[in-house]
């Protein structure tokens, strides 16, 4: 059992469960590491206003912005920033107009506030680092590639995020013939680096992707068409559609799990699994010692009941109390019963759509997308089937084993084709969503008494106050934050940056339609008398959910104070709980019959 | 406590309970086995203190009810008197009883019981239930007709519900059963059907009956509300305001938890009724301290704990009291916060259980305004995006909420939907250039050889042959059929195991598999047509060696092996293809003269470039660096995946050595790299790794040996130098298998 979970039962006590998934999700993403490098083009053009942004100052505040999701949902990933095009220099082999400003490491908030004085101080910046025109790319990537090498932590995946504006920033050079920057290009490769480009133009200074980058990006993703294609439709993206870009990269795109897909008992295919939707919960949390401050190892250890003698893992069996006894099974024994065969999934049938109705819901979906590395064809039969069941209106159903270990469940495929918006960013990609099912054992009988119904005039009436609350263009998950999150977020930044107050939150859960027209309160304040609804509502809470004074309570105000009680026989109409709470207000300790605390109230007020 | 019960088995024993079928082979107490332990699975398995049970045998020797005077309710024993169930129960009415050659009166049998279940319930409520199981084959004295119909008028007003099961029953219809019944059956048959529909009960068949029973069963939750509070739509004072119930409709349900259980205290002597076999956790927090005497352990009471939270590399202090008062605020219930057309609801948005809501039963105003707004939002074809507030101050969730409009009562289904924080926008390749490929240029990931036209119609094909609803009377693998198979399995296994310790596990029966295999008639069909998509699509499984489970590193190397395959192979579409430009290509052709440091993702390559710039003082630095490396790859090592390139390192080290005639220098290295990996407590980081010096010895890497003047160790150094005390292999690789089943054991605890 995990410590760091046993805060969140305070707040949601089993209310939607997520247990075995977000083990694994940490454990990902212990596995998962990633290394990013801001790489920031600093030169003059970088600073000249453009639409109204600075390029510069874009380049800055996204990384910053970045940097303050990024080091509260990932901490165990590097980060590094360089600047290029400076005035100063400073990197390992002196290159010229180089300058590391962070070394690919955790992250720390220092570096948010240093960066923060960076973007609001200009004079600092041209001060401490300057910008100047020139500088060598090919050095710019030498250094890139040498910052990756230095971090000698493990990482999983090395990433340059690329500031520029420049779309030619090796003006004396015909690309191809310049050897040593492709070969640099090639090495990144080789290396597993990705680029991903942030181009900084606009519609007055257009950016030419073929002079350099078509080159540079066809050789760095030579074996990779995924990516190569991903970049060269960002490209076309100008810079207020770049924000979104940026939002995007704020989430690791991180696999859950790579099967096969049986199609049937001779064809199949390869898929890998991510989770598009799921609940981003709180950080977990460590222990540290009040005192030092230094983070407390917590060591577990076992040991047997009845002889008292320390246990190790290899002497453990398990069991489960059936019937009064204790059942034992081995370790072996229990991994057997949950093991239903391997990882995969595997199609059972289709049916129309429209049979995967709402309650049909446990938990939150899975995204797959084909995998070519497992099966050769995988793109090409998951494309034409996808795209037949979205025409005929089907989905499919399947049998999921996601992982080792875990036993099967159905799921229902639903299909997605790909959607793009007017300027051709993808807005939903294509793929089929996987919906656990629920089984028979998950599915809850609740029976309700029939209902009182209002009058058909009264639904109508109803209607109109809905339709005018009504939102034609459905939910938009990025319009509404979760503001429980958001305020933990900003009070540990608060916190961390040592910021003098903590600011409000815009909590967007609220219902915010403040200009409702006079008819529509009208007929709210008229369904309301109809109905006479009073704005009193009975609430029959479960104990401890509050603070308020019980009925029972009030009731014993009414009685009065027990202090001024006059008689034995009055000390009666009080319940047991409250006889006891008024000896342990004066200090005695109760006991256990009514008429003994009657007997010790009575001696205390000498009656 | 609502929902207490009292149920009650009677077993006919008279002995023609005991008369083997001709063609089954089986007796009628066979049977009646069969039936009462299902029965009492069910509630062993719920383990309910309310959920009471009694057993009581028609026709023993004795006669050990309340009721028996010496001359009525004669030969039948309250075998056990109403407790909660136990394996002991079903373990005696699986093994211990027999023919006792006696004969007791059923209807007397279902006075005890009802008898038995009235003084216990009194006047509790509590939901009572008789099961009679017999033949019909011995004689009931049932001629008092007056007297048949008060004892079946005091089950009725007793609330008892009385369930009769026959073996071989004939029914009422004129089959070849009836006609070669015994008169006496026959009559006890009549018997039964008018007792039971004076009773308000019912009789069953033992097919019937095992039908019933074999239902997968699930664990009976109670419903029970997970909030009571307002639903607001609107800002007060413009705000209508009901109250509402919201329970739950789907919950996954987990896997019962094992309990850890000492294997060290079975085998300990003493006595097994005193032993607990309970496994304690003991938990100890500590802080490493500088201290004189060095860096030190010290514990730390809980009590001087507070939570951290990590902040890059920071770790933010936070107490639990301000974190609770810097949360947000948040009052109970359900706020409306707009409604939006139902066609625009994506259903691969809903995030979590389902929840239903309802008005507060018995508040007319509330009834009334819920009703109104259910039957409004199914009018006008919306649904609601409604928040979530379970208790005060608890993390809102926001939900879409669809009518449901049921017979006689109106309701909404709710289902969580994400935040901006729980939704990724991951963007995906798209596959436009494989469903509708250019002419000019064909992808190389469109790998069929057949038009985009004819591919669709192979799928449509496919579909069809595998429609699930085709037959609509028997739709297949709908949520309701399909059970949980690996916790169904798990309770097949605890009964097994519960009767016969010793056995085992029971084999997964085909019932049970298919639930979540296909249909093989469903496959029939579709066999042929994914032959041919198969061929059409020209799908090949990769060959990936060892792809099972692998550390990251080696996926890195494999693919940079299959990169460097793929660039020597003529046939491939990478780009450069001549041995010149792959050399060209790699990294310490270009900067190799600029190296001076050994970086941990080519360390050889590093190394090599470092010592080729022949020079002494960077030479001294390779070599100190690629010795620290190699520890430092160890330190970052999580299993066994950088074992490979550890093991390229120490190799190069040692080919370098012996090249440049510094024997001692790597001698020395391996001394104390075999301290680390073999006597514990020397480096514990390094030390986990022990199993690598089996992969040194089996790769013979041994120290350098002097040799023609050159540094080294003697011969009989060097043949010693792999070997170590066989007591410490055996206890390393005793305890490596200890370790290597340390993740399964988190997944138990994870379940704890």
């Amino acid at each position: 059992m995990n410590i760091n979970n046993t805060n969140e039962s305070l707040f949601d006590i089993d209310f939607i469960e997520e247990n075995e998934e977000n083990e694994n999700e940490k454990t990902n993403d212990f596995n998962n590491r990633e290394a990013l490098l801001f790489a920031i083009d600093c030169s003059p053009s970088m600073f000249q206003k453009e639409e109204d942004i600075y390029p510069f100052k874009f380049s800055l505040k996204a990384t910053i912005n970045f940097l303050e999701k990024y080091i509260i949902q990932n901490h165990s990933d590097f980060i590094g920033i360089l600047f290029f095009a400076t005035e100063k220099n400073k990197n390992t082999h002196d290159y010229k107009n180089i300058y590391i400003f962070k070394n690919i490491d955790v992250p720390d908030s220092q570096t948010i506030l240093d960066l923060e004085e960076i973007e609001k101080n200009n004079e600092l910046f041209s001060s401490t680092i300057g910008s100047n025109e020139k500088v060598n790319f090919s050095e710019v990537l030498l250094t890139i590639s040498q910052m990756f090498s230095e971090n000698i932590k493990t990482v999983d995946s090395k990433k340059v995020l690329l500031f520029t504006n420049q779309d030619n920033p090796i003006p004396d050079s015909l690309s191809k013939e310049n050897k040593t920057i492709f070969n640099i290009i090639n090495d990144f490769s080789f290396l597993k680096i990705l680029v991903e480009p942030f181009f900084l133009y606009n519609a007055e200074k257009p950016f030419d992707f073929d002079v350099f980058y078509k080159d540079f990006f066809e050789t760095l993703y030579a074996d990779n068409e995924e990516y190569l294609t991903m970049v060269s439709q960002d490209i076309s993206k100008r810079l207020d559609q770049l924000v979104t870009k940026i939002h995007q990269k704020e989430v690791k795109k991180r696999s859950l799990f790579r099967i096969p897909f049986h199609i049937s008992e001779d064809l199949t295919i390869g898929v890998e699994g991510f989770n598009i939707v799921s609940e981003q919960k709180k950080n977990g949390y460590i222990w540290i010692d009040d005192k030092s401050g230094k983070v407390a190892d917590l060591s577990t250890t076992w040991v047997c009941h009845d002889t008292t003698q320390p246990l190790f893992p290899s002497d453990f069996k398990y069991s489960y109390s059936y019937g009064g006894k204790l059942v034992v099974f081995t370790k072996d024994e229990l991994l057997k019963i949950r093991k239903f065969g391997k990882p995969g999934l595997t199609l059972l049938g289709f049916k129309p759509k429209f049979k995967l109705k709402f309650q049909y819901n446990i938990k939150h979906p899975y995204f797959i997308f084909p995998d070519e590395n497992q099966y050769v064809g995988s793109y090409s039969v998951f494309a034409h089937l996808l795209d037949t069941m979205y025409k005929m209106e089907k989905i499919a159903i399947c049998s999921l084993v996601p992982r080792v270990n875990s036993s099967p469940r159905l799921v229902a495929l639903l299909p997605q084709i790909e959607e793009r918006d007017e300027s051709d960013t993808q807005v939903f990609p294509p793929g089929f969503h996987v919906i656990p099912l629920p089984f028979a054992d998950d599915i809850r009988e609740v029976k309700n008494n029939a209902c009182d119904r209002a009058s058909e005039e009264l639904d109508m009436e109803f209607g109109k106050i809905i339709k005018s609350i009504n939102k034609a263009e459905g939910y938009n998950p990025r319009t509404i934050n979760n503001p429980y999150l958001q305020k933990f977020y900003l009070n540990l930044q608060t916190i961390a940056l040592n910021r003098d107050e903590i600011e409000d939150i815009k909590d967007n859960t609220v219902f915010n339609y403040d200009d409702l027209s006079s008819d529509v309160i009208e007929l709210i304040h008229s369904i309301g008398s109809q109905l006479s609804i009073k704005n009193e509502t009975k609430d029959i809470k479960r104990k401890n959910t509050d603070s308020e004074p019980s009925p029972r309570k009030k009731t014993c105000n009414n009685k009065g104070d027990i202090s001024n009680v006059k008689s034995a026989d009055s000390l009666k109409s009080y319940t047991v709980a409250e006889l006891k709470d008024f000896l342990t207000s004066v200090n005695i300790k109760p006991t256990k019959k009514k008429a003994d605390l009657i007997g010790q109230i009575v001696e205390y007020l000498k009656l | 406590m609502a929902n207490k019960e009292v149920t009650i088995y009677i077993i006919d024993i008279n002995s023609s309970m005991w008369v083997k079928d001709e063609t089954t082979k089986l007796t009628g107490y066979d049977y009646a086995k069969k039936i009462v332990s299902e029965l009492l699975h069910i509630k062993l398995i719920n383990g309910r203190k309310t959920d009471k049970v009694g057993l009581i045998l028609i026709g023993t020797k004795e006669s050990d009810n309340s009721l028996a005077d010496g001359e009525s309710y004669l030969n039948i024993s309250v075998k056990y008197p109403i407790l909660q169930a136990s394996l002991d129960m079903l373990n005696t009415v699986m093994n211990e009883i027999h023919d006792e050659h006696s004969y007791g009166d059923l209807l007397d049998s279902i006075v005890i019981a009802s008898d038995m279940i009235n003084s216990f319930c009194r006047n509790l409520k509590y939901k009572k239930t008789i099961y009679l199981i017999t033949d019909g084959n011995s004689k009931i004295l049932n001629d008092d007709e007056e007297q048949n119909a008060s004892i079946a008028g005091f089950i009725v007003e007793k609330d008892i519900h009385l369930n009769i099961i026959v073996t071989n029953y004939g029914g009422d219809e004129e089959s070849i059963k009836v006609e070669n019944m015994t008169p006496l059956k026959k009559s006890n048959e009549q018997f039964f059907r008018e007792f039971t529909q004076k009773a308000n009960g019912e009789v069953w068949s033992v097919n019937e009956a095992l039908e019933i029973l074999n239902e997968y069963r699930t664990k009976d939750v109670r419903a029970t509300t997970l909030l009571r509070g307002p639903l607001v739509i609107g800002t007060p004072p413009n705000s209508l305001e009901m109250t509402c119930w919201v329970y739950t409709k789907t919950k996954e349900l987990t896997l019962p938890s094992a309990k850890k259980y000492s294997a060290v205290s079975e085998a300990a002597a003493g006595n097994e009724e005193e032993k607990t076999f309970a496994v304690d956790m003991e938990r100890v927090y500590s802080i490493k301290m500088n201290t004189k005497e060095g860096e030190k352990e010290i514990e730390i009471s809980p009590d001087n704990l507070v939570k951290g939270y990590r902040y890059g590399k920071s770790i933010v202090p936070f107490s639990s009291i301000d974190e609770e008062q810097l949360a947000l605020q948040n009052e109970k219930g359900l706020t409306v916060l707009y409604f939006f057309p139902k066609e625009k609801l994506r259903r691969e948005w809903l995030m979590s259980n389902v929840l239903k809501i309802v008005s507060e039963p018995m508040n007319k105003s509330s009834e009334e305004c819920f009703s109104a707004l259910v039957q409004s939002m199914a009018i006008n074809n919306l649904v609601a995006v409604i928040k979530l507030v379970r208790i005060k101050n608890a993390q809102p969730r926001i939900g879409v909420a669809i009518p449901i409009i049921k017979a006689n009562y109106d309701c909404m289904y709710w289902c969580q939907i994400p935040y901006s924080d729980d939704y990724r926008s991951y963007t995906f390749p798209s596959f436009r250039n494989i469903l509708n490929p250019a002419s000019e240029k064909k992808s190389k990931l469109d790998t069929k050889n057949v038009s985009s036209e004819e591919a669709s119609k192979k799928f449509e094909e496919l579909i069809n042959s595998m429609d699930l609803t085709a037959d609509e009377d028997n739709e297949l693998f709908v949520p309701k059929t399909i059970y949980n198979v690996a916790y169904q399995y798990l309770y097949q296994c605890i009964r097994h195991k519960a009767i016969n310790p010793n056995d085992p596990l029971p084999e997964k029966d085909d019932r049970l598999l298919s639930m979540t295999t296909p249909n093989p008639e469903i496959m029939e069909k579709s066999r042929g047509i994914s032959q041919e998509i198969k061929e059409m699509f020209n799908v090949k499984k990769v060959d990936l060696k060892n792809n099972d489970k692998k550390g990251f590193g080696e996926v890195v190397d494999n693919e940079i092996k299959n990169l460097i395959n793929d660039i020597k192979n003529p046939e491939s579409n990478v780009k450069f293809k001549t041995e010149e430009e792959i050399k060209n290509m790699r990294m310490e052709n270009i900067i190799e003269t600029n190296v001076k440091t050994i970086g941990s993702m080519n360390p050889v390559e590093d190394f090599k470039a470092m010592v080729k710039q022949q020079d002494a003082a960077l030479l001294d630095k390779a070599f100190n660096q690629m010795k620290a490396m190699i520890f430092n790859l160890f330190y970052n090592a999580l299993s066994n995946q950088s074992y490979e390139k550890i093991l390229n390192c120490i190799t190069v080290l040692r080919e370098t050595c012996v090249k440049e005639d510094e024997g001692n220098l790597f001698n020395e290295f391996m001394q104390d790299l075999k301290k680390k990996l073999t006597i514990p407590d020397v480096d514990e980081k390094i030390y986990i790794h022990r199993n690598f010096w089996k992969i040194m010895i089996d790769q013979k890497i041994n120290l350098i040996k002097s040799e023609g003047g050159k540094e080294g160790v003697t011969d009989e150094e060097y043949d010693q130098f792999l070997e170590i005390p066989t007591e410490t292999v055996e206890n390393s690789i005793k305890e490596t298998s200890v370790e290597n089943t340390g993740d399964i054991d988190d997944l138990f605890d994870m379940l704890e």
